[in-house]
Protein backbone atom coordinates (compact mmCIF):
# COMPACT_ATOMS: atom_id res chain seq x y z
CA UNK A 1 0.00 0.00 0.00
CA UNK A 2 1.55 3.25 -1.18
CA UNK A 3 1.34 5.87 1.19
CA UNK A 4 -0.39 9.47 0.53
CA UNK A 5 1.07 13.00 0.86
CA UNK A 6 -0.54 15.84 1.79
CA UNK A 7 -1.07 17.39 -1.80
CA UNK A 8 -2.76 14.02 -3.15
CA UNK A 9 -4.46 14.06 0.76
CA UNK A 10 -6.28 17.66 0.13
CA UNK A 11 -6.83 16.98 -3.35
CA UNK A 12 -9.18 14.34 -2.23
CA UNK A 13 -10.99 15.49 0.82
CA UNK A 14 -14.12 16.68 -1.01
CA UNK A 15 -14.45 13.01 -2.34
CA UNK A 16 -13.58 11.72 1.29
CA UNK A 17 -16.66 13.67 2.53
CA UNK A 18 -18.52 12.44 -0.07
CA UNK A 19 -17.98 9.16 0.69
CA UNK A 20 -17.00 8.61 -2.88
CA UNK A 21 -13.35 6.71 -2.06
CA UNK A 22 -12.66 3.24 -3.30
CA UNK A 23 -11.84 1.58 -0.33
CA UNK A 24 -8.68 1.26 -0.71
CA UNK A 25 -7.56 5.05 -1.12
CA UNK A 26 -10.27 5.68 1.89
CA UNK A 27 -7.44 3.34 3.70
CA UNK A 28 -4.77 5.45 2.16
CA UNK A 29 -6.46 8.97 3.06
CA UNK A 30 -7.74 7.64 6.94
CA UNK A 31 -4.00 6.06 7.14
CA UNK A 32 -2.55 9.51 6.18
CA UNK A 33 -5.14 11.14 9.05
CA UNK A 34 -3.23 9.30 11.80
CA UNK A 35 0.56 10.38 10.89
CA UNK A 36 -0.29 14.02 9.87
CA UNK A 37 -1.39 16.55 12.31
CA UNK A 38 -1.72 19.07 10.11
CA UNK A 39 -4.09 17.55 7.24
CA UNK A 40 -6.18 16.29 10.39
CA UNK A 41 -6.92 19.85 11.11
CA UNK A 42 -7.24 20.74 7.92
CA UNK A 43 -10.06 18.31 7.34
CA UNK A 44 -11.57 19.64 10.77
CA UNK A 45 -11.29 23.02 9.43
CA UNK A 46 -13.23 21.91 6.30
CA UNK A 47 -15.16 20.18 8.18
CA UNK A 48 -15.93 23.70 10.37
CA UNK A 49 -16.25 25.76 6.87
CA UNK A 50 -18.99 23.30 5.71
CA UNK A 51 -21.14 23.64 9.08
CA UNK A 52 -20.92 27.56 9.12
CA UNK A 53 -22.20 27.67 5.66
CA UNK A 54 -25.63 25.54 6.76
CA UNK A 55 -25.61 27.76 9.60
CA UNK A 56 -25.68 31.42 7.66
CA UNK A 57 -29.00 32.57 7.62
CA UNK A 58 -31.19 33.14 5.05
CA UNK A 59 -33.69 36.32 4.35
CA UNK A 60 -36.80 36.22 3.02
CA UNK A 61 -38.58 38.29 0.25
CA UNK A 62 -39.52 42.16 1.34
CA UNK A 63 -43.23 43.09 2.57
CA UNK A 64 -43.43 44.78 -0.74
CA UNK A 65 -42.32 41.95 -2.58
CA UNK A 66 -44.35 39.54 -0.78
CA UNK A 67 -47.63 41.43 -1.19
CA UNK A 68 -46.61 41.93 -4.97
CA UNK A 69 -46.79 38.15 -5.35
CA UNK A 70 -49.65 37.59 -3.50
CA UNK A 71 -51.61 39.96 -5.66
CA UNK A 72 -50.56 38.83 -8.51
CA UNK A 73 -51.37 35.16 -7.22
CA UNK A 74 -55.31 36.70 -6.59
CA UNK A 75 -55.15 37.86 -10.59
CA UNK A 76 -54.18 34.49 -11.59
CA UNK A 77 -56.37 32.67 -9.69
CA UNK A 78 -58.89 34.90 -10.90
CA UNK A 79 -58.24 34.05 -14.42
CA UNK B 1 -23.55 12.01 4.30
CA UNK B 2 -26.45 14.79 4.32
CA UNK B 3 -30.02 13.44 2.18
CA UNK B 4 -32.26 16.02 0.72
CA UNK B 5 -34.16 18.16 3.16
CA UNK B 6 -38.05 17.27 2.49
CA UNK B 7 -39.09 20.62 3.13
CA UNK B 8 -36.93 23.77 3.12
CA UNK B 9 -35.35 23.23 6.53
CA UNK B 10 -33.94 26.51 6.78
CA UNK B 11 -37.18 28.48 6.90
CA UNK B 12 -39.40 28.71 9.27
CA UNK B 13 -43.25 27.63 9.97
CA UNK B 14 -45.13 23.95 9.51
CA UNK B 15 -43.40 21.87 7.24
CA UNK B 16 -45.52 21.75 3.78
CA UNK B 17 -47.75 19.06 2.43
CA UNK B 18 -46.78 16.51 0.02
CA UNK B 19 -45.79 17.66 -3.61
CA UNK B 20 -49.49 16.73 -4.89
CA UNK B 21 -51.63 18.63 -2.71
CA UNK B 22 -49.42 21.73 -3.07
CA UNK B 23 -49.46 21.86 -6.55
CA UNK B 24 -53.27 20.78 -6.19
CA UNK B 25 -53.85 23.86 -3.70
CA UNK B 26 -52.57 26.11 -6.10
CA UNK B 27 -54.33 24.76 -9.19
CA UNK B 28 -57.64 25.65 -7.12
CA UNK B 29 -56.66 29.03 -5.92
CA UNK B 30 -55.84 28.72 -2.50
CA UNK B 31 -53.94 31.70 -1.37
CA UNK B 32 -52.83 30.63 2.17
CA UNK B 33 -51.18 27.46 0.38
CA UNK B 34 -49.08 30.09 -2.10
CA UNK B 35 -48.39 32.47 1.18
CA UNK B 36 -46.37 29.58 2.45
CA UNK B 37 -44.82 28.77 -0.43
CA UNK B 38 -43.30 31.61 -0.45
CA UNK B 39 -41.99 32.09 3.18
CA UNK B 40 -40.80 28.44 3.00
CA UNK B 41 -38.92 28.56 -0.28
CA UNK B 42 -38.15 32.16 -0.90
CA UNK B 43 -35.44 32.43 1.37
CA UNK B 44 -33.08 29.27 -0.39
CA UNK B 45 -34.39 30.78 -3.77
CA UNK B 46 -32.62 34.24 -3.29
CA UNK B 47 -29.60 32.29 -1.96
CA UNK B 48 -29.30 30.70 -5.31
CA UNK B 49 -30.10 33.91 -7.36
CA UNK B 50 -27.42 35.63 -5.63
CA UNK B 51 -24.99 32.88 -6.89
CA UNK B 52 -25.61 34.59 -10.63
CA UNK B 53 -26.62 38.19 -10.13
CA UNK B 54 -24.90 41.47 -8.52
CA UNK B 55 -26.79 42.54 -5.49
CA UNK B 56 -29.21 41.43 -3.05
CA UNK B 57 -32.08 43.68 -5.09
CA UNK B 58 -31.73 41.97 -8.17
CA UNK B 59 -31.90 38.69 -6.89
CA UNK B 60 -35.18 39.21 -4.97
CA UNK B 61 -36.38 40.87 -8.74
CA UNK B 62 -35.14 37.42 -10.23
CA UNK B 63 -37.20 36.00 -7.33
CA UNK B 64 -40.53 37.57 -8.02
CA UNK B 65 -40.25 36.77 -11.80
CA UNK B 66 -39.55 32.69 -10.94
CA UNK B 67 -42.81 32.68 -8.73
CA UNK B 68 -44.56 34.71 -11.63
CA UNK B 69 -43.13 31.45 -13.55
CA UNK B 70 -44.59 29.27 -11.10
CA UNK B 71 -48.07 30.24 -11.06
CA UNK B 72 -47.85 30.57 -15.42
CA UNK B 73 -46.49 26.94 -15.62
CA UNK B 74 -47.81 25.00 -12.27
CA UNK B 75 -50.69 24.41 -14.94
CA UNK B 76 -48.45 21.87 -17.06
CA UNK B 77 -46.48 20.74 -13.73
CA UNK B 78 -46.30 16.91 -14.55
CA UNK B 79 -44.15 15.87 -11.47
CA UNK B 80 -41.04 14.53 -13.53
CA UNK B 81 -39.20 16.27 -10.29
CA UNK B 82 -40.01 17.37 -7.19
CA UNK B 83 -41.81 20.55 -6.93
CA UNK B 84 -38.89 22.73 -5.26
CA UNK B 85 -36.63 21.22 -8.41
CA UNK B 86 -38.67 22.36 -11.08
CA UNK B 87 -39.37 25.92 -9.04
CA UNK B 88 -35.43 26.20 -8.31
CA UNK B 89 -34.71 25.59 -12.27
CA UNK B 90 -36.79 28.39 -12.95
CA UNK B 91 -34.96 30.61 -10.60
CA UNK B 92 -31.82 29.17 -12.23
CA UNK B 93 -33.08 29.76 -15.94
CA UNK B 94 -34.44 33.43 -15.04
CA UNK B 95 -31.16 34.17 -12.82
CA UNK B 96 -29.03 33.25 -15.42
CA UNK B 97 -30.30 35.36 -18.20
CA UNK B 98 -30.91 38.24 -15.51
CA UNK B 99 -26.83 37.59 -14.98
CA UNK B 100 -25.95 37.58 -18.42
CA UNK B 101 -27.75 40.35 -19.14
CA UNK B 102 -26.22 42.71 -16.50
CA UNK B 103 -22.87 41.05 -18.27
CA UNK B 104 -21.69 40.22 -14.04
CA UNK B 105 -21.41 36.82 -14.11
CA UNK B 106 -20.33 33.77 -16.29
CA UNK B 107 -23.23 31.58 -17.71
CA UNK B 108 -23.35 28.12 -16.49
CA UNK B 109 -24.71 27.18 -20.13
CA UNK B 110 -22.17 28.81 -22.27
CA UNK B 111 -18.89 26.87 -20.89
CA UNK B 112 -17.43 24.11 -21.38
CA UNK B 113 -14.24 24.37 -20.00
CA UNK B 114 -14.21 27.42 -17.03
CA UNK B 115 -10.62 27.58 -15.89
CA UNK B 116 -11.72 27.11 -12.78
CA UNK B 117 -13.10 24.26 -13.36
CA UNK B 118 -10.53 22.25 -13.93
CA UNK B 119 -7.08 23.70 -12.52
CA UNK B 120 -5.73 21.84 -10.29
CA UNK B 121 -7.87 21.63 -7.01
CA UNK B 122 -4.81 22.06 -4.54
CA UNK B 123 -5.21 24.86 -1.56
CA UNK B 124 -2.67 27.10 -1.76
CA UNK B 125 -3.09 27.33 1.93
CA UNK B 126 -3.46 24.26 3.08
CA UNK B 127 -1.20 21.79 4.52
CA UNK B 128 2.05 21.04 2.26
CA UNK B 129 4.22 17.50 1.68
CA UNK B 130 6.95 17.00 4.46
CA UNK B 131 9.54 19.82 5.06
CA UNK B 132 9.19 21.36 1.26
CA UNK B 133 7.74 24.82 2.71
CA UNK B 134 10.72 25.04 5.31
CA UNK B 135 13.12 24.38 2.56
CA UNK B 136 11.92 27.07 0.29
CA UNK B 137 12.54 30.79 1.96
CA UNK B 138 9.28 31.90 -0.67
CA UNK B 139 6.78 29.57 1.06
CA UNK B 140 5.99 30.87 4.50
CA UNK B 141 5.04 27.32 6.86
CA UNK B 142 1.74 25.55 5.35
CA UNK B 143 1.06 23.61 7.80
CA UNK B 144 -2.82 24.55 9.06
CA UNK B 145 -2.65 26.20 12.49
CA UNK B 146 -5.77 25.37 14.90
CA UNK B 147 -8.32 27.38 15.11
CA UNK B 148 -9.52 28.50 18.26
CA UNK B 149 -13.10 27.27 19.28
CA UNK B 150 -13.47 25.52 15.93
CA UNK B 151 -16.66 23.91 17.57
CA UNK B 152 -18.91 27.03 18.24
CA UNK B 153 -17.55 29.46 20.91
CA UNK B 154 -16.43 31.63 17.60
CA UNK B 155 -18.31 34.74 17.06
CA UNK B 156 -20.70 33.83 14.54
CA UNK B 157 -21.56 36.72 13.43
CA UNK B 158 -18.14 38.07 12.16
CA UNK B 159 -17.73 34.25 10.88
CA UNK B 160 -20.41 34.73 8.98
CA UNK B 161 -19.50 38.15 7.67
CA UNK B 162 -16.63 36.94 6.25
CA UNK B 163 -18.24 33.62 4.91
CA UNK B 164 -20.43 35.97 3.10
CA UNK B 165 -17.95 38.45 1.73
CA UNK B 166 -15.93 35.28 0.44
CA UNK B 167 -18.96 33.85 -1.38
CA UNK B 168 -19.39 37.10 -3.25
CA UNK B 169 -15.98 36.38 -4.31
CA UNK B 170 -16.47 32.99 -5.80
CA UNK B 171 -17.16 32.51 -9.46
CA UNK B 172 -20.65 32.12 -10.30
CA UNK B 173 -20.20 28.27 -11.05
CA UNK B 174 -18.64 27.27 -7.94
CA UNK B 175 -21.12 29.57 -5.50
CA UNK B 176 -24.11 28.27 -6.91
CA UNK B 177 -22.94 24.68 -6.25
CA UNK B 178 -21.63 25.31 -2.56
CA UNK B 179 -24.98 27.37 -2.19
CA UNK B 180 -27.01 24.08 -3.23
CA UNK B 181 -24.80 21.55 -1.17
CA UNK B 182 -23.65 23.22 1.75
CA UNK B 183 -26.14 25.97 2.64
CA UNK B 184 -29.20 24.09 1.69
CA UNK B 185 -28.30 20.20 1.77
CA UNK B 186 -28.88 19.22 -1.62
CA UNK B 187 -27.02 15.97 -2.17
CA UNK B 188 -24.27 15.86 -5.46
CA UNK B 189 -26.33 13.78 -7.36
CA UNK B 190 -29.35 16.29 -7.25
CA UNK B 191 -26.92 19.46 -7.83
CA UNK B 192 -25.72 17.74 -10.95
CA UNK B 193 -29.67 17.25 -12.13
CA UNK B 194 -30.51 20.81 -11.41
CA UNK B 195 -27.37 22.56 -12.90
CA UNK B 196 -27.03 19.34 -15.67
CA UNK B 197 -23.34 19.38 -14.71
CA UNK B 198 -21.33 15.72 -14.27
CA UNK B 199 -20.45 14.69 -11.40
CA UNK B 200 -16.94 15.31 -11.82
CA UNK B 201 -17.66 18.79 -12.57
CA UNK B 202 -19.67 19.19 -9.57
CA UNK B 203 -17.18 17.66 -7.13
CA UNK B 204 -14.52 19.90 -8.43
CA UNK B 205 -16.38 23.34 -7.85
CA UNK B 206 -17.61 22.37 -4.90
CA UNK B 207 -14.07 21.42 -3.67
CA UNK B 208 -12.74 24.84 -5.09
CA UNK B 209 -15.45 26.68 -3.05
CA UNK B 210 -14.71 25.58 0.32
CA UNK B 211 -10.94 25.41 -0.30
CA UNK B 212 -11.57 28.96 -0.99
CA UNK B 213 -13.60 29.57 1.83
CA UNK B 214 -11.73 27.43 4.56
CA UNK B 215 -8.71 29.61 3.13
CA UNK B 216 -10.95 32.57 4.46
CA UNK B 217 -12.40 31.79 7.73
CA UNK B 218 -8.33 30.59 8.40
CA UNK B 219 -6.96 34.14 8.14
CA UNK B 220 -9.48 35.36 10.01
CA UNK B 221 -9.40 32.75 13.02
CA UNK B 222 -5.75 32.55 12.84
CA UNK B 223 -5.77 36.20 13.35
CA UNK B 224 -8.11 36.35 15.53
CA UNK B 225 -6.52 33.70 17.90
CA UNK B 226 -3.06 35.99 18.00
CA UNK B 227 -1.15 33.77 15.52
CA UNK B 228 0.29 35.03 12.54
CA UNK B 229 -1.71 34.11 9.52
CA UNK B 230 -0.68 31.24 7.64
CA UNK B 231 -1.08 33.29 4.76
Amino acid sequence: MTTMNCDEFVRLVTAYLDEDLDAGTERRFTGHISECGGCDVYLRQIRVTVTELGHLPAHGLTDQARETLLNAFRDWSAR
Amino acid sequence: MRGMPEADTQSPGPALPADDVVVEALRCGDEDMFAALLTAWSPGMLQVARAYVADEHAAEDVVQDAWVGVLRGIDKFEARSALRTWVYRIVINRAKTRGVNDARTVPMTSLTAAKEDFGPAVDPGGPRAGSRGADDPLAPPRTPVAWPSPEGEILALEVHQHIERALGSLPARQRIVITLRDMQGYSSDEVCALLEITAANQRVLLHRARTSLRGTLDRYLTAQSGKEPTR
